[in-house]
């Protein structure tokens, strides 16, 4: 007997919408997690990209005399390596976890502006694939990630050519377009986190990685304006006959080291903020005690935010400062190590005494400690005038920026990934492979970039595509190259561990780290509403009071 | 802080969703004019590379999708 009527049965075999499948939801989805997710995938397939361009640089200066590479490739593969990293990999990667985790952590159902969220993420997409479809021109840009004017005009003056190809048209424009994402992404920060928290969720209640978020936002949309006009200035030179920077019709090539720098260190610290809010969210959870010093944590995030954009003329100490500027600027450098130092000292005094559990994400926090504080130091000499004459614009500055963005901001992106992993798939990365892509890429790291020091020291430039044989750079450049192979070799390990965790992982539960914020009060992976019942909040630790109501931190606390 | 400062009340109907309401929260989360829109930015900034026509197709990709975005129901 039938028991369907034919009604049923059309409706039954209905074909799916565009946005029902696969590839349509997630082309269409404007749920945060989904474009998280997407953010931090797209931000590793660039960090792939970036490392093998980083491997091409060190096998050309393995050897002295290398030909791996000609001149013009070797310039076109550092640029787009840093480039790479910082605009398509670090930015986007910590955007990703933000998008993530800000409004699980907040409370929230999603971001403010769901649509420009999704609109930010596929503008870095087209972005890193404008930028580096250059490759397919053969007309890469070749000026370093900071594409110094007038070295980057099509002609530097009196007919001589400078750069009259595409190579720093790409680079103007994809930054601009870059620019575009970050500017959308962290108005919808700003406004996500400041209008929508949960009830009693007050902004000293805030998880501390939602703080620098916070912060972060703020820098973005203060310092991003100098880089655009910058650029503008930069195409409208090479194409409508304009001289912003060229001294001999009257311009000023300092103006673009200006614009670019008072964007370049705010910049420094929009890729290190992030990361210490993860080391923040990290540590306590494996140390099972509370942030040591929350508040000041948190309020030395906002003053490096501020000091933050009066340090930028450091990077311009040898092109003849007036001694007033160099005075300011090294003074300006100096003390923002101190509040760098405060979370330092706060995070040592989290682990101190703590039951330290040395997971993963916990292994990544320390070694992101310990590298941070090295380039941290390097860092702070770089202030000293006289030394940064000696040093400026060789691979000791290399050296220093790679701890501070590799040591420091990479190995706290791999501490949110083992931790925040869980809760995105559901599964528990592999403890063991883990432990060995911690060990090799510690070693890997300072095997590449401590020997730069000394080469910086013995007087290597950065930037040059070879050198002699005679100068004593031999031995430290092949062990710097054998170094970062063995980082590719870790990575290699990780991708495995992924591979390996998506087909047959364990499955982690809700909470396997027993953590404290409301995104572990959540399934794993969220459902796309997040929150059931938008959770009550009355302390810090908001998830640790919910399992352990005896002894909630709202009955002793007084925040 | 006392005990009593520390309790909130009950959730409200607005912090509680409803089966309905969940599956529309579902729904929602989808429109493909953010794509459209990063589709024509990119046209229209290859376009300076490339050739001023593909500029002008470019421009009035944005200007489809900016309106597309801001007519979309949500």
């Amino acid at each position: 007997m039938a028991t369907r009527t034919i009604a049923e049965g059309v409706s039954l075999t209905r074909r799916k919408r565009f946005g029902e499948t696969y590839i349509g939801a997630w082309i269409m989805t404007i749920d945060h997690k989904k474009i998280g997710v997407m953010y931090i995938v797209t931000a590793f397939f660039f960090f792939l990209v970036g490392g093998v361009e980083a491997l091409l640089v060190r096998t050309q200066l393995a050897v002295p005399n290398g030909n791996v590479l000609t001149n013009d490739q070797y310039n076109q593969v550092f640029t787009m390596h840093g480039t790479t990293m910082i605009f398509l990999f670090v930015m986007p990667m910590l955007t990703g976890f933000g998008n993530f985790v800000v409004p699980l952590m907040i409370g929230a159902r999603d971001m403010a502006y769901p649509r420009l969220n999704a609109f930010g993420y596929w503008v870095v997409l087209f972005g890193g694939l404008f930028l580096n479809s250059s490759f397919l021109f053969g007309q890469a840009p070749n000026a370093g990630w900071f594409s110094y004017a007038p070295l980057t005009e099509a002609t530097c003056g009196n007919g001589v050519l400078c750069t009259p190809g595409l190579n720093m048209d790409f680079w103007a424009l994809g930054i601009l377009m870059l620019g575009v994402s970050s500017i959308a992404g962290s108005l919808n920060f700003v406004v996500t986190i400041l209008r929508l928290r949960a009830p009693g969720m007050t902004i000293n209640r805030m998880p501390l990685f939602v703080w620098m978020s916070l912060v972060t936002s703020f820098l973005l949309l203060f310092a991003l304006p100098s880089v655009t006009a910058a650029s503008i200035l930069l195409l409208l030179d090479r194409h409508l006959g304009t001289h912003f920077f060229q001294a001999g019709a009257g311009g000023d090539p300092l103006l673009w080291q200006h614009l670019f720098w008072s964007f370049g260190h705010p910049e420094v610290y929009i890729l290190i903020l992030p990361a210490f809010g993860i080391i923040s969210e990290v540590l306590p959870v494996f140390s099972r005690k509370p942030i040591f010093g929350y508040t000041f944590i948190a309020w030395s995030g906002v003053a490096i935010g501020f000091l933050s954009f009066t340090v930028w003329a450091h990077h311009m100490f040898a092109v003849g400062l007036p001694l007033v500027a160099q005075a300011f600027f090294a003074t300006s450098t100096t003390l923002i190590a101190i509040p760098t130092a405060v979370k330092i000292f706060n995070w040592i005094a989290t682990v101190y005494g703590g039951k330290v559990s040395f997971k993963v994400p916990m292994l990544f926090a320390l070694g992101f400690i310990a590298m941070f504080l090295i380039g941290g130091l390097n860092g702070a000499a770089l202030a000293v005038v006289p030394f940064d004459y000696q040093v400026t614009d060789t691979y000791f500055v290399v050296a220093h920026l790679h701890y501070v963005l590799f040591g420091g901001t990479v190995f706290g992106v791999f501490s949110a990934i083992y931790y925040w992993f869980p809760k995105m798939t559901g599964r528990l990365l592999n403890e063991r492979l883990g432990q060995v892509h911690f060990w090799l890429m510690l070693i890997g790291v300072n095997l590449t970039f401590f020997p730069m020091h000394i080469l910086g020291l013995l007087g290597m430039p950065r930037r040059v595509y070879t050198y002699a044989g005679n100068l004593g750079w031999n031995e430290l450049n092949l062990l710097a190259t054998i170094g970062a192979f063995i980082i590719a070799i870790s990575i290699m390990v990780f991708l495995w561990n992924f591979i390996v965790t998506m087909r047959s992982g364990e499955k982690s539960g809700d909470d396997p780290w027993n953590a404290y914020t409301l995104e572990w009060d959540t399934s794993s992976p969220p459902k796309p509403y997040n929150f059931e019942v938008i959770p009550t909040v009355r302390s810090r630790r908001p998830f640790y009071d919910k399992k352990n109501p005896e002894i909630a931190d709202w009955k002793t606390a007084t925040h | 802080m006392s005990e009593e400062s520390g309790q909130r009340k009950k959730p409200s109907r607005r912090d509680r969703l409803t089966p309905e309401q969940m599956e529309q929260a579902i729904n929602a989360k989808r429109s493909y004019w953010p794509f459209m829109l990063a589709v024509a930015v990119f046209i229209t900034l290859a376009g300076v590379e490339i050739h001023p026509i593909v500029v002008g197709i470019g421009a009035l990709l944005d200007i489809v999708a900016i309106i597309g975005w801001g007519l979309e129901y949500h």
